[in-house]
């Protein structure tokens, strides 16, 4: 973007911004116009509320029990798995691309011989990185985009200017390209079957996007329908997003995809899935979030993959999207809330599964599961430990990011230094440090890790990066 | 010259906020509405254009920050850090704002008429251009491009406001920028 570009957009946003003189005396009147406020002593806030049952807490309000109705009848209506089962498509392949209506459950176990185009360039790097480098995007931005779940494969997403243009890279364990399809967003279903979006208009109008399922070796993809998004576990648990208006008229859907079948859709907006595929977070919004949202209101369901409700924590808020992260052993459930209108900071809830109990933690960036007990979260430039067991902070280390394994890796660094120092809980402890040339760009997504935690796609770059390294660490 | 006087407006506002005491929190907390009265003034002029900014209406940026005022006066007990004033101050105007917009469910529209002067008519009109597409945008990305391009907030403070990595505001707001960019070339070719 373009320095002249910013210049005129400052300019003229604070042209825009200007308001009349009456405005700014209004908003004075009403200081004057406050009404009394109950004199209380500063206090020393509370900085931990672990273990609150929702059942008991305040917020259990009429809004807490309408979602609860609501996901009863939601599960009975939606919850049982649809098994309609995706039909057998003719399984030929060419050195095109070949779109067939649907794919084969069966074409997705059985993959056949490989006739990609292997693509094993070794990029030059945009910086001079010391750690080996997959794949360099020029005028592009990189997004780690998961490992298949034996550890086989992992992929990048690459999101340049024009959408329709967007590319998935898929790589060996060893960083080497093995194909690149068309495609916005990826993930996998198994160690060598992958479903991804793509943009099916011509020149990006129209909007028409298709989830379609791939294998690996094979140029064949086979269609699913219309989709909107992915959210995928570690594992290859899979959900789908229909196309949704962002009414509360036409409440969000999604179907699961999983054994080579597609669920009946469900209502929710799916925000993540445990680590090992059985159990996924579905958002329920209760506002609409219209074309001007700059949020979603709602409440959050934790349910089986095949639909049953586990438990829910209700009036959940977000400014900028759902966050949520399943603890390693699925037994807990950490999602960003601003329900509080006037927290300083975005709260973090962690709900125990299955008993709904909540714990609620003030004053919480982004957060990622160190362990099935330790939450690390970042909070001015200090990540900082929540124990599940105690409830008690602690300071963890000094960073301005911080990703976890869940398998005993932690990375703990900053974006502005480009330094990382990593830590390993696993017997035979180790610790290390590495830099990148820039970033990391966002962050350490919990899809950057391979599945045995012993491996992490990183993305050097910023914004103003004309390229962007997409690294390879191993520990 | 307009121009000039918001520049020193916020520099007034950047010079209060560091001028803000504990004692002034203190006193605001116990009910003093003086104290509460000290600690906003340098914040109005900004908070108004943020919140007109936001909901592309001076009517709606007066109801939001009238809104923010009361629950900022309200929750000022929950507040721990006092010299956090401007922060929390402004986390609540930029919520208050985006909640209009999201109950009023429509685009804004920025008051084009009500720009000042301007030094070339093409000028005026590639900026009218610009505020069409800005106006185009998601509070979202607008939220984002008033903290960066009209409060001039560093990253790590809005990451702090956000409550995300600074790495992932760099990109929403680069991408935000490129939306801005791609709704301004429709603009252009219209």
């Amino acid at each position: 973007m373009s320095d002249r570009f910013e210049t005129q957009v400052s300019e003229m946003l604070t042209e825009h911004a200007k308001v009349d003189r009456s405005t700014i005396e209004l908003a004075r009147a009403s200081i004057e116009a406050l009404p009394d406020r109950k004199p209380v002593g500063h206090s020393g806030a509370v900085w931990l509320r672990p273990g609150r049952s929702l059942l008991r807490a305040p917020v259990f309000s009429l809004v807490g029990v309408c979602a609860l109705v609501v996901a009863v009848v939601a599960v009975s209506v939606f919850g049982r798995f649809g098994n309609s089962a995706i039909a057998r498509s003719a399984a030929p392949s060419s050195a095109a691309p070949v779109v067939t209506a649907s794919p084969s459950p069966t074409d997705l176990l059985m993959p056949t011989a490989a006739q990609n185009t292997l693509s094993t360039r070794r990029p030059t790097p945009a910086f001079p990185e010391t750690l080996p480098v997959a794949y360099t995007g020029v005028n592009a931005e990189l997004v780690p985009a998961g490992w298949s779940p034996d550890g086989s494969h992992f992929a990048i997403e690459e999101l340049p200017a024009a959408p329709w243009n967007s590319m998935i890279h898929i790589f060996d364990a060893a960083g080497v390209e093995v194909e690149s399809r068309s495609g916005l967003s990826f993930a996998w279903l198994d160690t060598t079957s992958y479903v991804l979006i793509r943009d099916d208009s011509v020149a990006g109008v129209g909007g028409a996007w298709g989830a379609y399922v791939g294998r690996l070796g094979s140029t064949q993809l086979s269609s699913l329908g219309s989709y909107e998004r992915i959210t995928a576990g570690p594992s290859g648990a899979v959900a789908l997003s229909l196309p949704w208006s962002q009414t509360l008229a036409d409440p969000p859907q999604y179907v699961v995809v999983s054994g080579g079948k597609v669920s009946q859709p469900r209502e929710g907006y799916p925000a993540a899935w445990s680590r090992d595929g059985s159990m996924l977070a579905v958002f329920h919004p209760t506002q609409d979030v219209g074309s001007g949202s700059a949020g979603l209101t709602g409440w959050l369901e934790v349910v089986r993959a095949t639909g049953e409700h586990v438990a829910s924590a209700d009036k959940i808020e977000s400014d900028v999207a759902v966050q949520v992260a399943f603890s390693p052993d699925g037994a807990r459930v950490a999602f960003r809330d601003e329900s509080n209108p006037t927290a300083t900071l975005p709260h973090m809830g962690v709900l125990e599964l299955p008993s709904g109990s909540l714990a609620s933690i003030p004053r919480v960036g982004s957060f990622t599961w160190a362990n099935n007990n330790e939450l690390l979260f970042v909070e001015d430039n200090t990540v900082l430990s929540w124990s599940a067991t105690t409830g008690e902070v602690s300071t963890f280390g000094s960073g301005d990011l911080v990703g976890a394994s869940g398998r005993g890796v932690v990375v703990v660094g900053s974006d502005v230094t480009h330094r990382l120092t990593w830590t390993s809980s696993a017997p035979g402890s180790a610790s290390g440090e590495f830099s990148l040339g820039a970033g990391p760009w966002v962050g350490i997504p919990d899809a950057a890790w391979s599945p045995d935690g012993k491996s992490l796609v990183l993305i050097a770059g910023d914004a103003s990066a004309a390229q962007m390294d997409a690294v390879l660490v191993k520990f | 010259m307009e121009a000039a006087i918001i520049d020193a407006a916020m520099d007034r506002e950047r010079e209060g906020d560091r001028q803000v005491s504990v004692a002034l929190v203190e006193r605001a907390v116990r009910g003093d509405r003086g104290a509460f009265e000290r600690l906003v003034e340098p914040q109005l002029l900004v908070a108004l254009g943020a919140a007109r900014l936001i909901t592309g209406d001076e009517a709606d940026a007066a109801d939001a920050v009238q809104d923010a005022l009361l629950k900022s006066w309200q929750a000022l007990d929950s507040l721990r850090d006092p010299q956090l004033f401007r922060a929390w101050f402004r986390k609540i105007v930029i919520r208050s704002a985006t909640k209009f917009v999201r109950g009023r469910r429509r685009l804004v529209e920025l008051d084009l008429e009500a720009a000042g002067p301007i030094d070339s008519v093409e000028r005026e009109f590639d900026r009218r251009q610009l505020a069409r597409a800005f106006a185009r945008l998601d509070s979202k990305d607008r939220v984002l491009l008033t903290l960066h391009h009209y409060w001039q907030m560093p990253v790590a403070e809005s990451a702090q406001l956000l409550g995300l990595p600074e790495g992932t505001v760099r990109s929403r707001v680069h991408h935000a920028l490129k939306r801005l960019r791609a709704c301004y070339d429709a603009e252009v070719r219209r």
